[in-house]
């Protein structure tokens, strides 16, 4: 056997062993990398930068991988690390799917405001169904909350404006509003002045005489 | 039929059945104390109680928590509320009736003048008296005042505050530290604007401390001053030909406003939060007009009283402030 066939021998049985050692540091080096990514992703997030499910769910997949890797080769440290990194990946995944949603509701929300006036009218109402029907738009629950409640407050604006004009009716009727009372900072629309307390009591009081 | 003495008592009650209402707001507006009050909704009905009982502010319930999915809320819930207790105060206002005066009032027009008249002054005496009870202590007989809710416990011979034995609603201020209103002791009228921007932030650095519902309530001298301070700083702006040398409308302190009442002592600059302070009344024992009855000895001369029942509360001290001492 020649020199150069017995040392070509020996960078393969080199080889074959380093072959044996590498699984175990390349499982270190993908879990640290897998860190490294997950923590620089939680960076973004609290810096209120947006986060993409693709990444998220594409390094969910890298660590199920190597999750898997590690638990052929019996490394239960890592496994347990590898848990740990998915439990917390599942748990930005779920909160940015949450604030999808969010984002999606306001949007909707503002359009909604922007196409019909009296949406704000129906807040109380909209939320109210939308306890009923989980799944309708906010549109949706505009439209059915007006329908089932916009006749009645339709109704209390007639009231108030009949009360209006009753009002105004009560102060033509008795003509002028007397000088003579304590009038200083009296808001009260109702409210009678003392002069106009006194003259309703006089005419009770003086009827037929 | 009935005689003319029964003719003016029923004028009497009825002009005062209509005007109840009238009389009620004119109250409420009448002193810069109640009217934001009445503005901030703090004016409010408690109907037969044996004595006033309300629930005092002064801490938050912690409770909040940034939470992720499945976390768990604490379910204790925070000491925050406590109660105050305090009694109903009563005004009385008496309208007297001499028979003399009604004889010489018979007819239609007379009469009417005359019940106007009578009650008109009545009502002015009630507004007077509670403006006047604002800014004085409570006795067994008047509401709580200022001095009571915002005080200003300051010992000269020793140069401190002293706030051993104070109380309020039955909450002793000497240990109760968390029940104490900010104080600070004016030494020197030029700094006094130093001294109100400093109670402003200190009452700013308190947790909630719902600013925008800050009054701040002195007499008509140190309300002038502020404005002769001012004075320098207006801005003119000519667009027609009139002029003003006085501010319009109330002057105000970083937005808030700053007014006078007559009552106001002449040495401080109340810093009322109207958030936290409530004048409770009951709705069934207001503005009542008591029957007429005789003045023994008198011939023909009746009286009568008209009654409110009423009491003005502080429930979180802290948020409220005085600066005393003012020497200007």
């Amino acid at each position: 056997m020649s020199e150069e066939v017995r040392n070509e021998e020996k960078v393969q049985a080199t080889e074959e062993v380093n072959e044996q050692v590498n699984p175990l540091e390349v499982l270190v080096d993908k879990v640290e990398s897998l860190s490294s990514k997950i923590e620089d992703l939680q960076a973004k997030g609290s810096e209120g930068e947006y986060l993409s499910l693709d990444d998220l769910q594409d390094l969910l997949s890298s660590v199920e991988d190597t999750k898997e890797e590690a638990e052929k080769v019996g490394e239960d440290e890592t496994v347990r690390q590898l848990k740990a990194l998915k439990a917390q990946l599942e748990q930005e995944i779920v909160n940015l799917k949450q604030q999808v949603l969010e984002m999606r509701i306001l949007q909707e929300v503002e359009k909604c405001r922007a196409k019909y006036k009296d949406f704000d009218e129906y807040q109380k109402e909209m939320l109210e169904l939308s306890g009923v029907y989980p799944n309708a738009s906010v549109e949706d629950l505009y439209l059915l909350a007006k329908a089932k409640y916009g006749e009645k407050k339709s109704n209390n604006k007639v009231k108030e404006r009949k009360e209006v004009s009753l009002d105004e009716l009560r102060r033509m009727l008795k003509g002028e509003k007397p000088t003579g009372a304590v009038s200083t900072g009296n808001k009260a629309k109702t409210a009678l002045s003392l002069a106009e307390a006194a003259a309703i009591a006089a005419e009770e009081i003086f009827k037929g005489g | 039929m009935p005689t003319w003495t029964e003719t003016i008592d029923n004028l009497f009650t009825t002009t005062w059945a209509y005007r109840k209402e009238g009389a009620t707001e004119q109250l409420f507006y009448s002193t810069p104390v109640i009217e934001f009050l009445k503005k901030r909704d703090n004016v409010k009905t408690v109907r037969g109680a044996l004595r006033l009982e309300f629930p005092l502010e002064f801490a938050n319930t912690s409770n909040a928590r940034w939470i992720t999915k499945g976390s768990v809320l604490p379910v204790t819930d925070n000491d925050y509320l406590t109660e105050g207790k305090d009694e109903w105060k009563y005004i009385a206002v008496q309208i007297v009736r001499y028979m003399t005066d009604e004889q010489k009032n018979r007819g239609k027009y007379q009469a009417i003048d005359y019940v106007q008249s009578k009650l008109r002054s009545a009502e002015r005496d009630l507004m007077s008296t509670l403006e006047s009870a604002i800014f004085s202590n409570a006795t067994a007989e008047t509401i709580n005042g200022l001095p009571d809710l915002i005080k200003f416990p300051w010992d000269s011979n020793n140069n401190v505050f002293d706030w051993t034995g104070a109380t309020l609603h039955g909450i002793d201020q000497g240990t109760n530290t968390w029940f104490r209103n900010q104080v600070i002791n004016n030494t020197d009228a030029n700094a006094l604007t130093v001294d109100m921007r400093k109670m402003f932030y200190t009452l700013k650095k308190l947790k909630n401390p719902v600013l925008n519902s800050l009054v701040l309530i002195t007499n008509a001298d140190i309300e002038e001053w502020y404005e002769s301070q001012l004075a320098a700083k207006f801005q003119i702006v000519a667009t027609q030909l009139k002029g003003d040398l006085g501010a319009e409308g109330p002057l105000t302190f970083k937005g808030r406003p700053i007014m006078s009442s007559p009552s106001a002592p002449s040495d401080k600059i109340y810093f009322v939060n109207t958030e936290f302070l409530k004048l409770y009344y009951d709705p069934e024992y207001w503005m009542e007009m008591t029957e007429w009855k005789p003045i023994p000895n008198q011939a023909g001369d009746k009286l009568a009283q008209i009654v409110c029942t009423l009491n003005l509360v502080c429930t979180r001290p802290a948020a409220q402030g005085c600066i005393g001492n003012i020497s200007l």
